[in-house]
């Protein structure tokens, strides 16, 4: 009785006299809004990882975050993905191709004051390389040595020709403060007189020059970033939001309370279409669809197994699939944005926006795969396997953490049981779910990969063109979770790398379009069509430069760079108010 | 009155304890290191070059028999290390002294709004038995009892953080407000020794929805049990002849009736303090709480191999060290229960 009076009394005098939210902080000066106007809070799938040595590829929040901490040499054009100057003001490239110069600029200042010069470009490449982790992996190819000319020009050297060297270095490379780092190194480490490479302090501080910098990172929880007031950039966005809240907030009834209370601004993708429709109905709250995602969502055969080692069977299984309920159903857009159904089918393996990419559709690829249920049979009754097919079981792997994935392994299985009926087969098939991390182990020898799996047929943007696609087919790629293809071709991968040395454009391109078609005749998967790559924004007061200019940049941090995005404080703090 | 022989008894324990916890760690070894998934892999990306591999399995002894690794985790234990994590590349303990009391601190918010509203209603339930109040209480029990914790979860946010928006949805204190100075690490009780009563109120306003929304299925279970204890104890005749000797009825309720009704009730919440450090990940989650299951569920999925075991370790001590707590407790309690005998 006693414990019930007094939550009664504490939670009275909590809801009717205190109202803790406000003023709770003393160190905060007054100012015209209370500071929660001015913050961004964005939810991510986690973990994340600051480091731009060291960070996840692929990793969403990790990436946003890097990005916004830290300064590229070079940017990329939205629309077009030409290099532009940014740091660098300015390069030069040798008339071999493995000299590469920069200008840098003299008035890029780091969170701590400091000037960045041509010291700190080659050490933070050096840094990455040697710790060979993140998308060292890109550069470690072809990257020989790093010269410092003077305080603001540096010269990058390379072992060979890489055409997308300036895409890459955009996509994989930062620049850090090499005194900070320095400074705060554990020289017990595996990196000799560098020592652990200053990758402890690195994990929870930063050492950037970006729009941003850390103010508190809880490792498991929460990335709070705050605006660089001396940030160097003109252009920048004279409203940007002084706070940068990055949380791991994936419940969707979570999400929508956020939402509705403000206290959330942007949602993390792959959630499921149901989802972005309730979220899309709150007041003031718009699901966008960046359409950034550039490469065909599919079913990946594995070329290496029984019976999908059969090409008449693979291609069966392309004719046979129906791509209009695909795309008009699962991979449709949230109710009220156009439904552009006809340009979501995919017909090629990425995108004809990627520079030297080819499509079925423009004739350059053959055959042109439609849901065609006599051509799906006459291909299976030429498959060797056609008489013993139900002796193999068909293992359709779908990743746990995308709820819509399942929909779309549950249609192909569908479509096979059709094809069966048909042909008086029995195909044995079996849909599994696989969490994320599992599939990394799963996925990485050919013997555990299953003989299909639904994912996207991916396209790394670092890479600048098409090669960012056709890499999964070179044998080295294999054992990555975006592969899966399992056939080893020494001399595509010699003609493959011989492509991606051709500095001429027209040349490279030409090569790849060869290598595209090897790929595409051996029907590698069903290539069904683009998913909508949704975000959830409170479209009231962040003015975001995706819908307002109409621009679809494949880079997910092209998408979340905060340099470009505002917010109307005053906006928000009224709705606050009024909530 | 404490028996005299606790202290004695306590060491045995804890002998024993010492014992359980060497087997415990040996188990959990082997078993982390079979789970499926490569932690070099998973800490360094799939694009890792083979040399960056190679070096991380011999800087984690990776590369070593397996019998060989758990000598050098021992030996790195015994110096009150439990190694470094693959994720956070920090010392594990470090990481369990930062995730644990987030974790700790709604366990004992829980364990104390349970243990007061089922021994509250429990009592009533008893005293009123049969009534129409005891078939309600018994009526919700049975609900409370079937519905998990993920449902009043999300019940939970969509009622008062939604509609009447009266508590927040997440995190542990709101945004721009500073952590209490560190002491225990639980904030509401930090902001309580420092006196910074605003804090403490923005503490508590958050860890209220986390924390009944943990407990509102196991305030049936130990309603029920006390329920159970009541009726039982009352019926009893020196509860007769302590009516009849007039003896004030609070002296009865609380000296007389509820020291024995509530005993299992007490042994149960100490059973709960070890089985929520682990099943509160689903709570965490939702409520993006940065705590102790997430931290644990985290280096599960990661194949964190030193936090795996460094996470199980401190399950086992807790649960270890709560049953001590619990019997000492129920002992001093019902001075009838000798523990000393129990022990044996």
């Amino acid at each position: 009785m006693a414990t019930a009076a007094i939550i009664l009394i504490v939670s009275s005098y909590y809801l009717f006299v205190l109202k803790p939210n406000q003023d709770i902080d003393p160190d905060i000066e007054p100012e015209e809004y209370p500071p929660e106007a001015y913050r961004i809070t964005i939810a991510r799938v986690w973990p994340t990882n600051i480091d731009p040595s060291t960070n996840y590829v692929g990793d969403c929040s990790s990436e946003i975050s890097i990005f916004n901490l830290y300064d590229p040499l070079i940017y990329l054009d939205w629309k077009t993905l030409e290099p532009k100057p940014f740091v660098a003001k300015s390069w030069d490239m040798s008339e071999n191709g493995l000299i590469y110069a920069f200008h840098l600029r003299d008035d890029v200042k780091f969170h701590d004051g400091t000037i960045l010069t041509a010291e700190d470009v080659k050490f933070s490449m050096e840094r990455l390389l040697t710790m060979g982790k993140g998308y060292a992996y890109v550069l470690l190819p072809y990257m020989d040595k790093v010269i410092v000319i003077d305080e603001t020009t540096v010269e990058l050297h390379l072992k060979q020709p890489f055409g997308a060297f300036l895409n890459v270095l955009f996509s994989a490379f930062r620049i850090m403060n090499k005194d900070l780092v320095m400074a705060n190194i554990e020289t017990e480490g595996e990196y000799g007189e560098f020592g652990d490479y200053g990758e402890k302090y690195i994990q929870l501080h930063d050492a950037g020059s970006g729009p941003y910098f850390v103010t508190e990172f809880i490792l498991e929880n929460k990335l709070v970033m705050t605006k660089y007031e001396d940030y160097w950039l003109e252009e920048a966005n004279s409203n940007r939001p002084r706070e940068l809240v990055l949380m791991p907030v994936n419940e969707p009834i979570t999400q929508r309370t956020m939402f509705i209370n403000r206290e959330l601004e942007f949602n993390n993708p792959f959630s499921s279409l149901e989802h972005y429709q309730n979220l899309n109905e709150i007041p003031g709250v718009k699901v966008v669809d960046t359409k950034s995602i550039y490469y065909p969502m599919g079913i990946k055969f594995h070329l290496s197994k029984a019976p999908l080692d059969d090409l008449h069977l693979r291609r069966a299984f392309a004719w046979c699939f129906d791509y209009d309920t695909m795309i008009n159903e699962l991979l449709a857009s949230v109710e009220g944005e156009e439904q552009d159904c006809e340009l979501r089918r995919a017909y090629g393996l990425a995108s004809e926006k990627i520079p030297g990419a080819l499509s079925a559709n423009k004739g350059e690829l053959e055959p042109k795969y439609e849901r065609n249920m006599e051509k799906a049979l006459e291909e299976l009754k030429q498959s060797k396997y056609f008489n013993n097919i139900s002796d193999y079981v068909i293992d359709i792997d779908w990743t746990a953490e995308c709820p819509d994935r399942e929909k779309i392994a549950l249609l192909f299985a569908s479509n096979l049981e059709e094809l069966g009926d048909m042909a008086g087969v029995t195909f044995n098939i079996e849909v599994i779910k696989v969490p994320w991390l599992q599939c990394i182990e799963k996925w990485s020898t050919s013997e555990s990969s299953p003989l299909a799996m639904v994912y996207g047929f991916v396209w790394q943007p670092q890479m600048g063109d098409i090669s960012g696609a056709l890499e999964y087919y070179a044998s080295p790629s294999f054992k990555t979770t975006s592969s899966h293809y399992w056939y080893y071709n020494e001399t595509f991968d010699q003609l493959f790398i011989d492509a991606m040395a051709t500095p001429d454009t027209e040349e490279r391109n030409a090569k790849y379009a060869e290598l595209q078609k090897y790929i595409y005749d051996q029907c590698p998967g069903v290539l069904m069509g683009y998913e909508p790559s949704h975000m959830a924004y409170q479209e009231e007061y962040i003015d975001w430069y995706i819908p307002r200019e109409n621009i679809n940049p494949p880079h997910t941090c092209l998408g979340q760079d905060y340099r470009y995005i505002g917010i109307d404080a005053a906006k928000k703090a009224q709705l606050l108010t009024d909530r | 009155m404490m028996p005299k022989k606790i202290p004695w008894w306590i060491i045995k324990r804890i002998y024993y304890t010492f014992f359980s916890l060497i087997g415990l760690s040996v188990l959990i070894f082997i078993i982390a290191r079979i789970l499926p998934g490569d932690p070099v892999i998973m800490a360094l990306g799939e694009r890792a070059p083979q040399w960056a591999i190679d070096r991380m399995r011999e800087q984690f002894h990776l590369d070593k028999p397996i019998i060989m690794q758990y000598w050098f985790w021992l030996q790195d234990a015994v110096k009150g290390s439990l190694g470094i994590s693959l994720v956070t590349k920090r010392e594990v303990v470090y990481d369990i002294k930062l995730y644990f009391p987030a974790t700790f601190e709604l366990i004992i918010w829980s364990i104390w709004l349970n243990m007061s509203l089922a021994i509250f209603f429990g009592v009533l339930a008893g005293l009123k038995q049969n009534s129409w109040i005891d078939n309600t209480l018994r009526l919700i029990s049975y609900i409370g009892v079937s519905i998990p914790e993920f449902v009043f979860a999300v019940l939970g946010i969509l009622i008062f953080g939604w509609w009447l928006n009266i508590f927040p949805a997440i995190g542990r204190l709101s945004a721009g407000v500073k952590p209490p100075q560190f002491i225990t690490g639980m904030y509401t009780f930090d902001a309580l020794l420092t006196g910074n009563i605003r804090v403490f109120l923005d503490a508590v306003n958050h860890i209220i929805l986390p924390a009944f929304s943990t407990i509102l299925g196991r305030i049936a279970t130990g309603q029920r049990i006390t329920r159970s204890g009541v009726v039982e104890t009352k019926n009893k005749e020196f509860i007769a002849y302590s009516i009849s000797q007039g003896i004030p009825t609070r002296t009865i309720m609380m000296k007389y009736l509820l020291k024995p009704s509530i005993i299992p009730m007490i042994a149960l919440s100490g059973m709960n303090i070890a089985a929520a450090l682990s099943g509160l990940f689903v709570i965490e989650t939702i409520f993006v709480w940065p705590g102790f299951a997430s931290y644990g569920m985290q280096a599960f999925i990661s194949k964190d191999l030193n936090s795996i075991i460094g996470v199980i370790m401190t399950i086992g001590i807790v649960y270890a060290l709560s049953n001590i707590i619990i019997d000492i407790i129920t002992s001093w309690i019902d001075p009838r229960i000798d523990i000393m005998r129990r022990s044996k």
